[in-house]
Parts: structure tokens; sequence; C-alpha cells
């Protein structure tokens, strides 16, 4: 009883005292706050603030960092996730890259093979298809595909707006047909207009301006403005651009001249926000551009003017089921002419084609449950051609395509993904139901994730390829014809790849993958009696590494270095191919970015070089045909600015800009008549309000 | 019958669970209020404007209502927060912050003679909010607050927590009439309200 | 929400069911061709014939092949652009006379090559001859033909390419005009069956 009464005594005197401290408004000592931590590194302990990124801070997970995209699964999900490779390249990198054009940028990504034929002129190609031809990628502005419907190329010089007005870039690589229809099969490029997260209503006007030592000068004068309200969001671009450097070829021997690049430019897009969970919204743009006509049928280098028109119009409704649902319904219209007023006393211009193409479409994600989401899509369209090099039979005639995808995506754990989707395309081109397919098990932790993707997609034959009927003028002899039984090339493609964040600082992402691309186009000049377009019958399959990486050792200072390889599994195949051959797809690429902001984001820098191994080309090409064979060098390509703002308020900035090859003589084209890559040195000014 | 040592010990038990609970209470609120303090600070060193409108030092007044224990209580907060950074610089300046009671006056004399640059608004002031950003406009100086109903209204910027994340939130017009400019690698982390 | 996207696809369900996919149709330029030779031909044969005496353009006949050329199926019919004649003077003071024509396919130039015409005692060096006997018929037989009774030579583009033929069967009809009519295996792989008519020079 004493040890109890004593315990008792103890016991409230230690609650008296403890009680006394409460009211006099003092708690007793609690144990210290866990201290916080960025990269294992306690914050309260640094000299800098600026030595904890603010990534690490906010704890941002790495899918949080990556933010989000549409290109790949043409709807919204994050980067990490997504069933495909992607690259992004934001407005800042792509301002301190120095580059004046979308392909200059492009040259820093890895498994992306940039050749230059002339002022203007690009040909880019994706993962193993580099070769003569530009009609293996897909060109997207906001979503919308601007591949001429009559060939499927590229035109590098119909990008409607100035490299700087771009928000981000996204290329996706790997077969994205499932998405895309029937040409995504080696990946896309998607070219986002720019926003404005800055003051609205914001504007900016840019003039530019240099010249080189090969020869020529280059300038742009573009102006841009963006209103972003709470309801109403109106965003134009105007560009026009000059650009003859370094026309002529190398080889003073050749006096041909490639015409200068040149090109005018307008878009708009128009956004109104219905309601809470619904938009419409309004993009239209036109394009005339000028440049070299170069290219695998046309050989000399005379001019040749396009002219693009594109719009879409869209619906969107979000938030549907409840969390995350999304409809969209859309149309889209293109149309793009070429007069190429010849000079040329022999071949082939694309002289009076024309291609008009309409389509709708819809595309749905619809959560079936917390775990499981259902996306359908699907579209029709009607297109139109009209060249003197296609056969009468197929000319002028309004030809109906139709796709329809579905797919099904799966988060048994927050930690893992199942994505499988597949696609049906009826084409004007193949009589039959061509299918695409992609399976992809994403797994991603808070730093890192890990992704495996099979996919097969392939590209419908142009109508060049199966119609197409190109006539010597001089002997009236069909040089080259089209075969409408011609089948689509295909790829089927096994990918693993991999991103990590071992510190906010600090990003790699390595992938791997095996890629098979069969039924290749073959232009087959070797017949006798009748050459036409064909596919090869040998299959060509490789492996593929890329490797790209972002470390911001500062905010004043990021390194960002690339690097792709090739290794092909078997033999050489048929040379003849247009693209795929071995040969004539450098092995090893690898390209390096420096960049920072400095002095309050006054200054701005960047440089880059990228370098790529030799590459070798034995081809008969061309209308009429002639055998082109080129060795083509390691080829270094270096870009840099330095830009800093003169007055701040009206806000002024200047920047010079170095811009070219090493040497400054360099032609990276096989082809006959293409110029160097050339340098320049470009000074420019710019007044903005953002 | 033996009682059980539960019921035997009872009171015992709850003496000494009393005595030991704030010992062994976790305070979650400071942890999170450490690492707002921290993010306000990096905030702060992304701001375009800093080397115009500060001093040798950047300091911070934590402004709270008086007689408001919870308004009080949320300052205190900030300040240990804060404080735990005493050591750190914001671009190479040493940064200090101190506690004010809400009054306009005493304000005035805080940014004017005591070299204060932020003012930081706890809870509880929701109807002083305007009086305080007009006063920062003004003075050119930075407001920010702790709920994002502040940045709503008047104030240029809001560290806080939204379902489980911690979020910036900037309100560009009230940072214009500051004379407040952030930088894009802030803006393009922040929930931005025109 | 749900009533738009169902009402959407819907409308494409409907669209891709009522459509029809109109094939594609590009045939070669060799469908566009007439053949001309044997007897069932023999009235677009004579209408060739008077198109090529009433045109402006050089036109000294018609000639027509169908067969398998380099693994294509290839048909044939066109006016003969030019001819040539080669007279080579033997020992024994007769003459083998060779005779060329040249003909336009959509995909290339061709001409056939028919060597070793006996000249009939007292020939004059003008107009056509036909011979009468000891005509090479064949390449089995003991003949007097040295070289392959008929060349194909085709010519596309900027390029050359030569088929040696093998033609086994020739056989020519007397007329003012050389009606030669051939069938036979090409070196190259592949056989023709063909003819020509070259129209007797006017004085």
């Amino acid at each position: 009883m004493n040890g109890s009464v004593r315990r008792l005594a103890v016991a409230a005197a230690v609650l008296g005292v403890w009680s006394g401290g409460v009211a006099r408004g003092e708690t007793p000592a609690a144990p210290a706050a866990p201290s916080v931590q960025v990269d294992g590194r306690d914050v309260s302990k640094l000299s800098q603030i600026e030595d904890a990124t603010l990534e690490g801070l906010l704890g941002l997970s790495l899918e949080e960092q990556l933010g989000q995209t549409e290109s790949v699964s043409r709807s919204r999900e994050s980067v990490l996730r997504a069933p495909a490779t992607i690259t992004t390249i934001d407005a800042t990198q792509i301002r301190l890259s120095g580059a004046s054009t979308v392909p200059d940028v492009l040259r820093f990504v890895p498994g992306v093979t940039v050749v230059r034929n002339a002022p203007g002129n690009y040909v880019v190609s994706l993962r193993g298809t580099g070769g003569l031809a530009s009609n293996n990628v897909i060109l997207l502005v906001d979503g919308i595909p601007l591949n001429n419907p009559l060939d499927g190329t590229v035109s590098w010089d119909l990008v409607p707006l100035h490299v700087e007005d771009i928000e981000r870039i996204e290329v996706v690589r790997g077969p994205v047909s499932p998405t895309y229809g029937a040409d995504a099969y080696t990946g896309v490029i998607n070219i986002l207009t720019r926003t404005s997260i800055g003051l609205t209503p914001s504007y900016l006007v840019r003039l530019r301006g240099g010249a080189s030592p090969q020869g020529g000068s280059a300038g742009s004068l573009s102006a841009r403005f963006v209103h972003m309200g709470p309801k109403l969001e109106l965003r134009t671009f105007l560009n026009a651009v000059h650009d003859d450097v370094a026309a002529a070829p190398a080889n003073p021997a050749i006096p041909a001249t490639a015409p200068a690049g040149d090109r005018l430019a307008a878009m708009t897009v128009l956004s109104l926000k219905v309601s809470r969970t619904s938009s419409v919204s309004l993009e239209i743009g036109g394009v005339w551009s000028r440049r070299s006509g170069m290219d695998h049928l046309v050989l000399d280098s005379q001019a040749q003017t396009q002219r693009l028109l594109f719009g879409r119009a869209l619906y969107e409704l979000t938030d549907l089921g409840g969390h995350a649902g999304n409809f969209r319904l859309w149309a889209q219209s293109i149309n793009v002419e070429i007069r190429a007023p010849s000079t040329a006393e022999t071949g082939f211009t694309y002289d009076g084609a024309g291609s008009l193409r309409g389509a709708v479409g819809t595309d749905l994600v619809f959560p079936l449950s917390g775990t499981l989401s259902l996306q359908l899509g699907g579209q029709g369209s009607i297109e139109r051609i009209e060249a003197p090099f296609v056969n009468p039979n197929a000319n002028r005639a309004l030809r109906p395509a139709y796709g329809f995808y579905a797919g099904l995506k799966a988060s048994p754990s927050r930690a893992l993904d199942l994505v499988v989707t597949g696609r049906g395309d009826l084409v004007p081109i193949a009589a039959e139901l061509e299918y695409s397919y992609r399976a992809s098990a994403i797994y991603h932790r808070d730093s890192w994730g890990l992704r495996l993707t099979g996919a097969s997609a392939f590209r419908t034959p142009s109508y060049v390829e199966a119609t197409g009927r190109f006539i010597d003028p001089a002997s009236q002899l069909i040089l080259l014809e089209g075969s409408d039984h011609i089948k689509s090339p295909r790829n089927t493609s096994l990918e693993l790849g991999a991103t990590f964040s071992p510190s906010s600082r600090l990003t790699i992402s390595p992938t791997v993958y095996v890629s098979r691309l069969s039924n290749l186009m073959v232009e087959d000049f070797e017949s006798l009696v009748r050459r036409t377009f064909r596919n090869s019958t040998t299959p060509r399959t490789f492996l593929g590494g890329e490797l790209e990486a972002s470390w911001r050792i500062a905010d004043t200072l990021t390194v960002l270095p690339s690097a792709g390889i090739l290794q092909w599994l078997d033999g050489a195949g048929e040379g003849d191919a247009n693209v795929g051959v071995p040969s004539q797809n450098a092995r090893f690429t690898g390209g390096l970015r420096v960049q920072g902001v400095l002095g309050n984001d006054r200054w701005g820098y960047g440089v880059g070089a990228t370098v790529a191994s030799p590459r070798s080309y034995r081809v008969r090409s061309g209308i009429p045909p002639i055998v082109i064979a080129s060795n083509i060098p390691t080829t270094a390509f270096v870009s840099g600015v330095l830009e800093r703002q003169l007055v701040a308020a009206p806000s002024l900035w200047g920047s010079v800009r170095i811009i070219g090859s090493i040497p400054g003589n360099a032609v990276e084209s096989p082809l006959p008549l293409a110029t160097p890559m050339g340098q320049s040195a470009i000074l420019g000014i710019e007044f903005r309000r953002d | 019958m033996r009682r059980s040592a539960l019921t035997r010990y009872r009171w015992r038990n709850i003496a000494a669970s009393l005595f030991l609970w704030p010992l062994l209470a976790v305070h979650p609120a400071q942890a999170s209020k450490n690492r707002n303090a921290a993010i306000l600070a990096r905030v702060l060193s992304f701001e375009l404007s800093l080397d115009e409108r500060v001093g040798p030092s950047v300091g911070v007044a934590v402004i709270y209502k008086r007689g408001d224990p919870a308004s009080e209580a949320n300052a205190e907060e900030w300040l240990q927060g804060l404080a735990e950074l005493a050591a750190v610089r914001i671009k190479d300046r040493p940064f200090f912050a101190i506690k004010v009671v809400y009054a306009p006056d005493a304000l005035r004399a805080a940014i004017d003679q005591g070299g204060i640059d932020v003012l930081l608004v706890a809870d509880g002031l929701t109807a002083e909010s305007e009086v305080i950003a007009k006063l920062a406009r003004a003075k050119h100086v930075l407001t920010a607050g702790n709920a994002a109903s502040y940045v709503e209204r008047d104030m240029t910027l809001c560290v806080t927590e939204q379902g489980g994340n911690i979020k910036i939130i900037v309100n560009l017009n009230a940072a214009h009439l500051e004379g407040i400019r952030f930088s894009s690698s802030l803006l393009k982390l922040a929930t931005i309200i025109r | 929400m749900r009533d738009v996207a169902q009402s959407g696809i819907w409308i494409l369900s409907l669209v891709w069911l009522t459509a029809c996919l109109s094939p594609l149709d590009a045939p070669s330029a060799f469908s566009d061709q007439v053949y001309l030779c044997g007897a069932e031909n023999a009235a677009l044969e004579d209408a060739a014939l008077a198109q090529c005496r009433d045109t402006d353009a050089q036109c000294e006949g018609v000639v027509s092949f169908r067969g398998t050329v380099d693994a294509q199926p290839v048909t044939v019919g066109s006016p003969i652009t030019h001819s040539g004649i080669t007279d080579v003077g033997r020992a024994d003071g007769t003459t083998s006379r060779e005779i060329f024509v040249f003909g336009l396919a959509p995909y290339f130039t061709f001409s056939f090559d028919l060597p070793g015409f006996e000249a009939p005692p007292g020939h004059t060096a003008s107009g056509l001859f036909v011979p009468v006997e000891g005509v090479c018929s064949t390449m089995t037989n003991q003949t007097p033909c040295e070289h392959p009774v008929l060349n194909l030579e085709a010519r596309g583009g900027t390029y050359l390419s030569i088929i040696n033929g093998l033609v086994r069967d020739i056989q020519i009809e007397t007329a003012d005009d050389l009606q030669v009519y051939f069938t036979g295996e090409l070196a190259r792989g592949g056989n023709v069956e063909g003819c020509f008519h070259l129209l007797a020079p006017h004085p």
C-alpha cells in the first residue's frame, strides 16, 4: 500500500508540473521534426537554396517531372506510362539549341537521321529507315497530319511555325499505326504550338538575319500573338523565311545552284471552353514555300513551289464516367498543290500535282472501372489526287479510307500498366483490311520506369508507288510506273525502354529494340521492259539502341547527351530499296548539348554538336534513272546561341546564332546536286511581352 | 478473486499515458511546414526581380492576427520552418524571418525600416488581405499566403498542400502589380492564376 | 455525354458499312496496246496500216508482238517508226540483206533485226525482195544463217539492254510489202510471237 501511494504521488506531481506548463502556453519539448532532405542532402545545411531542386523539394515523382503527352495514344497520359519511346524537346531547349529549323532541332534526338539536300529541303527518318525517301515518318502539328496525301512525303518547309513558336516537339519512335493509322510505321513527330504561361495577352516579334562563308544568306521575320483567357484562347503565328545558305554544290565543276528556301506561313488556333467539361477548337493554317524540288525522283535542282492549306475543328468532352474519360470528335482537311515551272532541260518534276484529303474521326477513352479503361476510335476520310504523273485510271478519283481502333488499358496495381491496342484500316491502295497492333507492359515506381512494347505497323503505299506513271518528256517513254498490286511496307518491333532518375537533377533513358522491316519499296529500274515500284522480298532485321539523358547540374547549366546505335542482323539484301538499306544508315550517332540561362534569365546560352558515322549509297534512282554512288564520311553538325535581354521594359532581346557543319562544305546527302550543310552566323532581335 | 493487471494499474496507466503523450506525439504539421518554408525560399530564388527590389538580405515577415490562437500557431509553424533555413542563402543573400502582428502601421514600418521584402500571411487574415495586398503593391513587396484563397483573391504566391501533394500557386496579375517577375522555370511547375 | 459518344461511333459505323471501297485500278500501259497479228486480227492490222499510210509522221509499216519478256507479260502494237536495210556483198557475188525495223512500246523502244535475205538473181538495190528459197527458218537445220535470226533490242530510259532472241519460225509472205511472222524464245528468258509488215517504198 505504501508503494502504490508513493507511485500515485509521483504521478500526480508530474501531472501537475506538466499541466502547469501547458497552462503557461509551453508545450514540453517535442522531438525535432525530420529535416527536409533533397537528393540525400539536408536542405538546412546547404549554403545556397539553389543547390536543392524545386522538383526535389516538391517531392515530384519521375512521372510528374516528365509531364504528360497525347502523342502516343491520342489521349492524355503521362510520358513515363506511355506505351512507346518518346523524346520531348521543350521551348527552352529549342531556343537554346541555336537551330532555326525543326530538322536541325531533331538532329539531337537519338534514333533520328536528318539529311539536308538543299536550303529548306530535308529528309528526316527514324530508326534504320534512313535512305532516299521521305515518306516514312508522320509530321503532326497539334496532332494534325501534314504529310502530302499524294505520296506521304514530309516537306519540312511546310511547318507553319517559326521554330521558336513551338511549345514542344514530341518524337515518338516505333510502330504507332495502332493510334495514327495507315502511315505511322516508324513513328510520329508532333509539333505543339506555343501556349503562354506568363502574362496574357502575350506577343512577340522577331527579326533574324545572317550570312554564310559558303555563300548565301538567311533571315526571317516572324510574330506571334497569344491570348489565354479563362474561356477563350486565341493564338496566331506568322512566319516569313529566306534561306539560301550554301546553295551551290560543293563540287565547283557543277554549275547548278539550288534555289533559295523561302516561305510564308500563317496559323491560328481558336479554342472556346463551352462548359467546365467541354470545349471546341478551330485550327487553320497555310504555307507557301519555294525550294529545290530535289529528291529521289527529281534529281535536278529546279525550284518547286508548294502551297499547303489545312484546318481542323475539334470538339472535346472530358470527365466522362466520373474520372478521366474523354471524348473527341474532329474533322480535318489538308490540301497541297505543287508547281515546278521547270527550266531544266531534262528530268522530271512534280509540277501540277495536287492532293486533297478530308477526314472525320472520333476518339473515346472510357473508364470501365478504377483499373480498367477502354479506348475506341475511328476515322473515315476521302482523298482526291491529281497529277500528270499518275495513271489516268487513278487520277482525279475520290477515294475513301477507313480506320478503326480499340484498346484496353489495365492497371492491376498502382505500379503496373498493361495496354493492348489493335487497329484495322481499309485504304484505297491495299484492297484488303490492313491491321496493326501494340501490346505494352509498363512498370513504374517513384523514380524509375520500365517499358516492354511489341508492335507491328504498316505504311500504306502512296499514290505514286501504286498509280504513278512517270513519262520522259523527250522520248515519251514511261520511265517508272506504280503497281496496283503493291503491298504495304511493314515494321514489326519489340523494344525495352527504361527511364530512371537517380536524383532530381538527372534523368537517363536507355532503350533497346529489335525491328524487322518487310515489303520495303524498291524503285526497280533494273527491269528491261517495265520499271515499277515493287516490294523487296528481303526483310531487314536490325538491333538498335538509344540513350538520352538530362543532367541539370545547376539552374544555369544543363547537359543533354544522346546516342544511337544500329546493328543489322541480316545480310545486305537488295540495294535498291529506297529506305532501310544498312549501308545508307549511320551505324552510330551521338550528340551533346549544353545550355542554360544566367543573370536573372537575362542571358541565355547553348551549344550543341552531333556526329554521325559514315554512310554509303549505291542505288539507281531518279527519273530518268542514274546510278547514285556516294560515300558520306563522318559528319559533324554544330549549333550554338548566345542571347541577352538588352532592354527590360519593353522587353528587347538580342541574339547571335552559329549553325553549320564541320567542315563547312560537308555534304550529307547522296543526291548528285546536293548542296553542303554550310555554316552561318545569324543575328537576331526580338521584342516580346510574355 | 484477483483483479487483472489492467484494472489493478488502470489509473497509473492513464496518468502515464497523459504524461508521455507529448513526448511520443509526432508533429506532422511542423514537418510539412519545414518543407513548405524551404519551397518558399526556393521560389524566391526564381524571382527575376529580386535583385532590383531587395537589399543585402531578404526579409520575410510572417503576419498573424492578434487574439487568434490558430493564426498565431500557423505563423509560429512558418517561423520555425524558416528558422531551420537560417544558414541558407537565397541568391547569395542571407535571409531572416520575423513574426509580426497584423497592423497596417507595423507592416509599413517593417517594410520601410525593417528590411522586409516578403509578407507571408498566416491563416485568419482573409478580411485584411486586401489591405495587405494594397500595401504590398505600393511598396513592391511580395505577398504570400498560407491558403489558396489568398492567392485567388489578392496575393501573389501560395505554397500549400492539396490532395497529398504540395502545390505552388502563382497569381500573375498580382505579381505584376507588385512588380514581381518569375522565371519560366518556376511557372511551369506552378499552378497559374491570371 | 455517353449518348454523344455512342452516336458518334454509330455514324462512323454506318459510313463504313454503307460506303463501298472502289478498287484501285492502275493497269500497265500494255493493256492499251493491240496485238495486230493473225487472221483474227486482220482487220485491226489493216486499220493500222491505213493509218500508217495516211499519217504525216514517219511510219513505214506496223510491228506487233506479244509474249513474256523479262518476266513481264508484254503486248505491243506499234507503227514502224523507221527501218533500215544493210546489204553485204559476198565473195560469190550474191548479196545478203539485213533488215531492221524500229518500233515504240510504252516503256521502251525496240528493233527487230532480220538478217540473211538472199537477193534473187538480177536484183537491184532498190525495193524489198523476198527470198524464194533458202530462207533461214530454223536454227536446228543446216542453214546458211550464221546469226540469230531475230534480235529484239529494247531501250528504255537512258540505258540499253539487248535480248538476243532465238526465234525459230519465220514465215515470210511474198508481196510488194515485206511481212514477217515469228515465234520463239528469248535468250534472257521469255518468249514472243509477232509480226511486222514493212510497206514497200513508194517511188
